[in-house]
Formats: C-alpha cells, sequence, structure tokens
C-alpha cells in the first residue's frame, strides 16, 4: 500500500514538481491548486496519510484549512514563503506537524516526511522493486514469495536505495541513513555492499553509478 | 567660557570701574571743600594779623632810626601779635621766627597781588600758605600764615577706606543683583539649548516653550519652525525608506516564488531518473518560469529608469490613440472585450511610447476585470485621458494600495492573469513623469474609471527632461 498524500499548493509550477518527485519517490499524490476546491474534496474523500499545505492561499487559506485537516486526523506540514517566526509558531500552534519555508530542499522535505509518517504510525514499511519485496518491518526481502537472506548492512543499503527508487542518493547519505549523522565511516564499505548487492540480486543494471553523485536504482 | 560668566565678570568690572570713579570723585570733592574752608579761615586770620600788625607798627614805631632798628621794632610788633603759624618777610629776610618750612620759596607776593594763597608739602606733612603784601612806614613787607593741613588727607585717607569697603559692598550686592537678572533673561537660551539637544538625541517632536516676546522668543519661534521643518523632513525621508523597504520586499517576494520551483526543478533533473516525455514538461514548465522572470524583470527595470529615459515633446493626441488601438487589438482579442475610442483632443506634451504603454497597461486592467462582450472607452478630452470600463471595479480598501508596486487586491486572480502587480505602479510612474494627476474613481460592481489629467497650461509649455 502507498502512502497517500494531499498537496495544497496554488503555484501550478511548485505543485508539479512536487507531485514529480513525491510520484517518484513512491508515493501517490491528490493535489489542488485553491483552498475552496480542497475544503470541498475533503468532505467527500478524506483518506490521507499526510498533507503538504501552502500557507498563502487565495481565498481560504492554510490557517483556515489546519483545524479541517486535523479535524480528519491527518498531519500537516506547512510550506510557505512566510518563513518568519511568527508565522512559524502561528502554524505550530495551529496543529501543523513541521513547518518548511520556500525555497526548501526537496531532500529534507523527504526525510521530514518519512519522520512524520514514522511517528504517526501510518509510513509503509514494504518496498517493491520489479519482482522484488523489501519489508523493513520484519525486515525480510523476498523474490516472487522467496525469501533471500542479506547481511544486516546490504539490507539497510538496499533499503536505502529502495525508498529513494529513481532518485540519486550519496554515498554519505546512505552511511548517515544506516548509521545516523554521527558515523564518519569508509565510505567505500557503500562500494563494498553494492557490489555484493548487484551479484546476488542480479540488479548490475538497475543499481546505476551516478559519477561525483552516489547510485540510483532506476526503475525503467 | 559660558555667556553666564562672561557677562557676569563684564558687569563686575564695570561695578566696580564705577564705584571707584565716584569714590575718586567725591574724595576730590571733599578734598577742595576742606582746603577752601581752611583757607576762608586763614584769610580770615591773616586779615586780623596784619591790622594788629599794622597798628602796632604805627603804635611803637618812631621815625627816626637805622634799618636795624627798623627791623627790631618790626620784629617786636610781629612776634607781639603772637599768630601761630604766622611769618613775617621784609626787605627780602626773614624777621619772624622760622616755621618748619620757608613760605617764600612757595609763595611770592607783591604789594599789587592781594591775597594769595598756595599748597604745598614739605617734610611728609601738607601746609596751606596764605600771604599778603603790606606797606608799613614805606617798607614792603610780606605777612604769611602757614597752616598745617595734613588732618586733610589723614581724614580723606580714612574715607578712602571706608569707600573702599563701600565699593565692595556696592559690587558684591550688584553682582548677586546682575547674576539674578543675567539667569532670568537666559533661563529661555537653558530651554533651547535642552531642546536642540533632545531633538540631536533624535527627538524629532520636542519644541521649546518660550513665551516672552523678545529676541530670545523670537529665536525659539524660528527654532521651532526649524524643528518642525526638521521633524517632516525626517518623516518623509522615513516614509520614503519604508516604501522603498516594502519595494524590495515585493521584488524578493515575487522572486522568491519563481526561484523556489526553479530550484526544485533543476534539483528534480539533476538526481531523479525521469522518463522522456516527464522531462520535457518539466524543461518547458522551467523555460516559462524564466521567461516570467525575465519580463518581471524587465519591466522593474522600466520602472526604475522611467524619469531618465523620458522624451516629453508636444505630441498630436489622435496619432498616439491611433497607436494604442492598433496595440490594443490583441488584448480585445484575449479577453473577448470591445475598445471605444473618442477623441476631442488636440496636442499635449508628452513621451508617446511612455504614454502608449500607460493606456495599454490602463486598457488590460480593464479588459482583465470585464466580462466577454463588454466595452472598454478611451476618451481623450482637452487636457485629459481616460479609460473606463463596466467591469467587476475594485474595492474601497484597496483604492489607495492600487498603485504601490506589486500590490494586487486579490493575489490568486492577477496570478491566473499572470500579472505582476506592477502596471498601475508603472502608470503612475509615467503620469508624475509628465506631471500629470492620476485619478482612480472605482464602485465595486458597476465599473472603474481611471484618468490622466495633464497640467492646464500643458499645451504650450515643453518640458524636456
Amino acid at each position: 500500500m502507498e502512502n497517500r498524500i494531499l498537496i495544497i499548493e496554488d503555484d501550478a509550477a511548485i505543485a508539479q514538481t512536487l507531485k514529480l518527485n513525491l510520484e517518484c519517490a513512491g508515493y501517490a499524490v491528490t493535489s489542488f491548486d485553491s483552498g475552496l476546491t480542497a475544503w470541498n474534496a475533503l468532505e467527500r474523500e478524506h483518506n490521507y496519510d499526510l498533507a503538504l499545505l501552502d500557507m498563502m492561499l487565495p481565498g481560504v487559506d492554510g490557517f483556515t484549512l489546519l483545524p479541517k485537516l486535523k479535524e480528519y486526523g491527518i498531519p500537516v506540514i506547512c510550506l510557505t514563503a512566510m518563513g518568519d517566526a511568527q508565522h512559524e509558531v502561528q502554524g505550530l500552534r495551529g496543529g501543523a506537524e513541521d513547518y518548511i519555508a520556500k525555497p526548501f530542499d526537496m531532500l529534507a522535505l523527504l526525510v521530514r516526511m518519512e519522520k512524520i509518517l514514522q511517528r504517526t504510525g501510518r509510513l509503509n514499511r514494504v518496498y517493491r522493486f520489479r519482482d522484488l519485496t523489501l519489508d523493513t518491518a520484519n525486515r525480510k526481502l523476498t523474490r516472487n514469495g522467496a525469501e533471500i537472506p542479506l547481511p544486516p548492512l546490504e539490507f539497510d543499503v538496499l533499503a536505502v536505495l529502495m525508498k529513494n527508487k529513481n532518485r540519486t542518493v550519496s554515498r554519505d547519505r546512505i552511511l548517515n541513513e544506516i548509521w545516523g549523522q554521527d558515523y564518519f565511516g569508509d565510505i567505500r564499505t557503500v562500494d563494498v555492499r553494492i557490489a555484493n548487492l548487484r551479484k546476488k540480486l542480479g540488479l548490475a543494471e538497475e543499481i546505476r553509478t551516478i559519477s561525483k553523485a552516489g547510485y540510483r536504482l532506476e526503475e525503467r | 567660557m559660558k555667556l553666564k560668566t562672561k557677562l557676569t565678570a563684564i558687569c563686575a568690572v564695570l561695578l566696580f570701574l564705577v564705584a571707584m570713579a565716584l569714590s575718586g570723585a567725591m574724595l576730590w570733592q571733599i578734598r577742595e571743600q576742606s582746603y577752601k574752608t581752611l583757607t576762608q579761615r586763614s584769610e580770615e586770620k591773616l586779615a586780623g594779623l596784619v591790622n594788629a600788625f599794622g597798628e602796632a607798627v604805627t603804635r611803637n614805631y618812631s621815625a627816626a632810626g637805622s634799618p636795624g632798628s627798623q627791623k627790631a621794632v618790626l620784629q617786636y610788633c610781629f612776634r607781639n601779635c603772637g599768630v601761630e603759624g604766622s611769618v613775617l618777610a621784609a626787605m627780602g629776610e626773614l624777621l619772624s621766627a622760622p616755621t618748619q618750612i620757608d613760605p617764600r620759596t612757595y609763595l611770592d607776593v607783591h604789594l599789587t597781588d592781594g591775597v594769595q594763597t598756595a599748597r604745598c608739602s614739605a617734610g611728609g606733612k601738607d601746609y596751606l600758605i596764605v600771604g599778603r603784601a603790606v606797606e608799613l612806614r614805606q617798607m614792603e613787607c610780606q605777612v604769611y600764615l602757614v597752616s598745617d593741613a595734613s588732618f586733610i588727607s589723614q581724614e580723606l585717607g580714612e574715607l578712602l577706606v571706608r569707600f573702599l569697603l563701600l565699593a565692595l559692598c556696592i559690587c558684591v550686592l550688584g553682582l548677586v543683583g546682575v547674576r539674578w537678572l543675567i539667569f532670568r533673561t537666559l533661563a529661555p537660551l537653558s530651554q533651547l539649548q535642552e531642546s536642540a539637544e533632545h531633538i540631536a538625541d533624535g527627538n524629532y517632536a520636542e519644541r521649546v516653550r518660550v513665551s516672552s516676546k523678545d529676541e530670545v522668543g523670537l529665536l525659539a519661534e524660528d527654532f521651532n519652525h526649524m524643528a518642525s521643518a526638521v521633524e517632516s523632513h525626517i518623516q518623509s525621508l522615513t516614509e520614503q525608506n519604508i516604501r522603498q523597504q516594502l519595494f524590495i520586499g515585493g521584488v524578493t517576494h515575487e522572486l522568491k516564488t519563481p526561484l523556489t520551483s526553479l530550484l526544485l526543478n533543476v534539483d528534480t533533473l539533476r538526481t531523479v531518473y525521469l522518463p522522456e516525455e516527464k522531462q520535457q514538461a518539466l524543461l518547458e514548465s522551467m523555460d516559462g518560469q524564466l521567461h516570467w522572470l525575465e519580463q518581471m524583470v524587465h519591466k522593474l527595470l522600466k520602472l526604475i529608469s522611467l524619469g531618465k529615459s523620458a522624451q516629453i515633446k508636444p505630441s498630436s493626441v489622435p496619432e498616439l490613440l491611433e497607436q494604442v488601438k492598433k496595440m490594443a487589438r490583441q488584448i480585445m482579442e484575449k479577453y473577448g472585450t470591445v475598445l471605444e475610442i473618442s477623441c476631442t483632443a488636440d496636442m499635449l506634451p508628452m513621451d508617446e511610447d511612455l504614454l502608449c504603454s500607460a493606456l495599454l497597461n490602463l486598457i488590460e486592467n480593464s479588459a482583465k476585470a470585464s466580462a466577454p462582450g463588454q466595452t472598454i472607452r478611451l476618451r481623450a478630452e482637452g487636457n485629459m485621458l481616460e479609460v473606463s470600463d463596466n467591469g467587476r471595479g475594485i474595492p474601497q480598501k484597496d483604492l489607495d494600495r492600487i498603485t504601490e508596486p506589486f500590490y494586487m487586491g486579490d493575489p490568486s486572480r492577477s496570478k491566473v492573469n499572470g500579472g505582476f502587480g506592477l502596471g498601475l505602479a508603472l502608470v503612475k510612474e509615467i503620469a508624475a513623469v509628465h506631471k500629470a494627476v492620476l485619478d482612480i474613481q472605482s464602485t465595486p460592481g458597476e465599473g472603474t474609471t481611471v484618468r490622466l489629467v495633464f497640467p492646464e497650461n500643458g499645451n504650450q509649455t515643453v518640458i524636456t527632461r
């Protein structure tokens, strides 16, 4: 089951890019370009795991929509150009889980989204890639139902790649995801695990090395 | 040195000098008076002496006799008169007992002269000498009376001490008075100084309260005028500063949204594996955003550099309207509105390009506010250009701010129409360059009328910038 994300953003260009990125990351995305249409649509359908809400909306603005979303139990991340403390406090007091000022970093947004989904127990913990299924809750990798045993480190590296399907992840980021920010390990550890994964799973083509950037698991 | 101290010092010196001069004059007067009295008394005494001496000589004198005996007789008679300080001289000889001084050295008397007086001092003492020549038995005798006048200078000395004390007292009392007077006179100046300090500290609303009508009062009045001028200047500068900050804030805000989107897109293209057609769509959207940015920067540049490039010369209004009509065709087609032009104006001093762009801006605004099929009227009459429509109108609360850069009554609608919120700001700036007045009248639901009113004498004057 994919996580369902609601985007309420009036700037078409930003909404489009957000949608594109989130879909790549494996989310199901619904987006609205005005507060009013979002309000009306929510009355009918409110089965969302997370909402990205722009505060500066014409007509019904973000601060008005916030209680409505809370009512349906949808966690909210505020997106806004008003990056001052007062608005932030107002947004967070209003029940927002997090607050990101524009311009924001896509990767940062994705991480925050994941943390919130994890916190609210809504995070999808099963990732799929072609015939592979990775269950992070039970730490199990299966191919067409048959379990493939993997050493813990290789499992973690694969999990990072599958979580960020189609997105380039740097070696540093992989290390950080596995051991946290404080780890200063040898990044060649990652290269060794990647090589093993390619061999064991037959993903030599799919796990691409992006020069100077990192690795990417590509689904064509 | 402070003005107070200076004035006090000058007054002190003046007071002391005046007191000293007065004392000196009085002392002189007293001295003269004393000498006069003494002279009178001495003269009376001398007259008595001369009489008594004359009688004695007449009584005792025998016709025959040697000059020696004659001398003795004179001496005898004179001594018998027994007046203290009297001196007798005859035939060039001193006949009486000598006093401390020889009066002949100071006073030379002759028969023709009558009574003579002289003052002298010798051996630390002052003397008054009164002398007279008398003829007794064909002999010329000089009779002098020498009186000691030292008491006068002694008295004067005592008086001098008293006068000095008096002068000092006057000085001290005078100074206290003067100081008080100066303090009272200069008090408004201190107030003025205090106020000036307050103003220097940034409290521009500070004013001086001086009620006096003298020079200080006038100065205070002028000072208040100056303070008002400074306050209003500072205020206008502050307002200008705030406007500029708002403008910069507006620019930043307007740039931030497309930049956010562009950054996101570039990041996406860099890190995300995308199918060909999605990549293309993203690039096209980025292209659109970049064009939008470029257009906005272009408009901003125009807004900023407007005043410098304007070429104002008398131009034909009908020609201008003809040009506007041609260029407005596209707008009319886009919004499905009709443009109606009427012109009774002839020539106006203007920059045709700028005015054309202003009118097109107004026409586009009207077209955006109108429903398809509605009419937009462009009218030129005398020194006035007018664009009016029957569109949705502008709410009262927006009217005052609508010419501010980046101000949009309803941000979402302007975005949909592709506006920047710069159009009316541009029109206002163009009006200002032409010294024309921009007048916006609007009733929500009924329509908007925008007028550019040129100055009355505009037909004659040619302004070149």
